[in-house]
């Protein structure tokens, strides 16, 4: 969840869609959707359509973090120890 | 055809998450089309299938799903094998063997079917094409429960139990041995039991169609 939650503060107030999200932090689909789900699930994540960048295409989820999420990653990368990070890397 | 497959992979997923996450099934959907377009299609579409399944029995409504698959796959589909290889056995005809073992099993008394043999030999490609519906009833009927169509599923059952009634009445006037209606009399309880466990679990939990 951590890498998640530094993608999504390096990229804060932007959204990012789901697929770049895979690709920025290395996760598969099977261990980034669960983590998606449960970040929203506890409020640390918001999620919401975003018009289709091409006629034809489906509409697409786009995620950022909330204050919660936004002040969890702060309190991350200023105390990463406290999180089980090794260096100051969130 | 890596395509195709992968589309199948994903509509499986989309069905197995469930109407409490269908927001996040569309999303899902929505970026497969963008993973597709990478040729990260196939991969993309197996971790969400991964997603959707690993939360089944976390909700109600997926662990009615999983009881749905339990008994279509563990208790109605085999119940329809044992049918057809009771027919490809020679069934509803029984040799002496296996009727013998048949009437042990189910603690019943065989007859003589050689005495009746060659007066009644026209009924048995009625008898075994009657077979053969009961056993494409089953496995109709275990497509119903999955899908939780329980009142297609209610008719199939009726229709098995009227197959079932037929083929006893007959089988005991042409072959004087019920030795032949243990097997579809079993299959018909196993649908039964199935059908009114399930839908009292339906009903009973008021969960949404998975």
């Amino acid at each position: 969840m951590l890498a998640v939650l530094a993608a999504l503060y390096e990229q804060a107030p932007e959204r990012i869609h789901g697929y770049d999200l895979m690709k920025q932090t290395g996760l598969k689909s099977g261990s980034l959707y669960p983590l998606l789900m449960r970040m929203t699930d506890r409020g640390l994540l918001s999620s919401e359509w975003c018009e289709p960048s091409a006629p034809g295409r489906p509409p697409r989820h786009a995620y950022r973090l909330t204050a919660d999420g936004v002040a969890l990653a702060r309190e991350v990368k200023s105390d990463p120890r406290a999180f089980g990070l090794g260096s100051a890397k969130a | 055809m890596t395509v195709l497959f992968a589309r199948a992979v994903m509509k499986l997923a989309m069905a197995g998450m469930g109407s409490h996450r269908c927001d996040w099934a569309a999303a899902m959907h929505a970026e497969f089309a963008v993973a597709a377009r990478a040729g990260d299609g196939l991969s993309f579409a197996f971790g969400c299938l991964a997603t959707a399944w690993s939360a089944l029995p976390t909700h109600d409504e997926g662990r009615l799903a999983l009881w749905r698959y339990a008994f279509a796959l563990g208790l109605i589909l085999p119940a329809a094998a044992i049918l057809l290889t009771g027919l490809w056995l020679g069934y509803p005809w029984v040799e002496p063997p296996y009727a013998q073992g048949i009437a042990s099993f189910a603690r019943a008394p065989t007859g003589l079917p050689t005495a009746t043999w060659a007066g009644n030999a026209f009924a048995v490609t009625g008898l075994a094409t009657l077979l053969l519906m009961l056993a494409a009833g089953l496995v109709l009927h275990a497509w119903f429960v999955v899908e939780a169509d329980w009142d297609r599923a209610a008719a199939i059952l009726r229709a098995g139990a009227a197959g079932t009634i037929t083929l006893a009445l007959f089988s005991a006037v042409a072959f004087a041995d019920l030795t032949c209606v243990v097997l579809p009399i079993f299959a018909l309880g196993v649908e039964l039991l199935s059908i009114a466990v399930l839908r009292r679990w339906h009903e009973g939990d008021d969960v949404a169609v998975a």
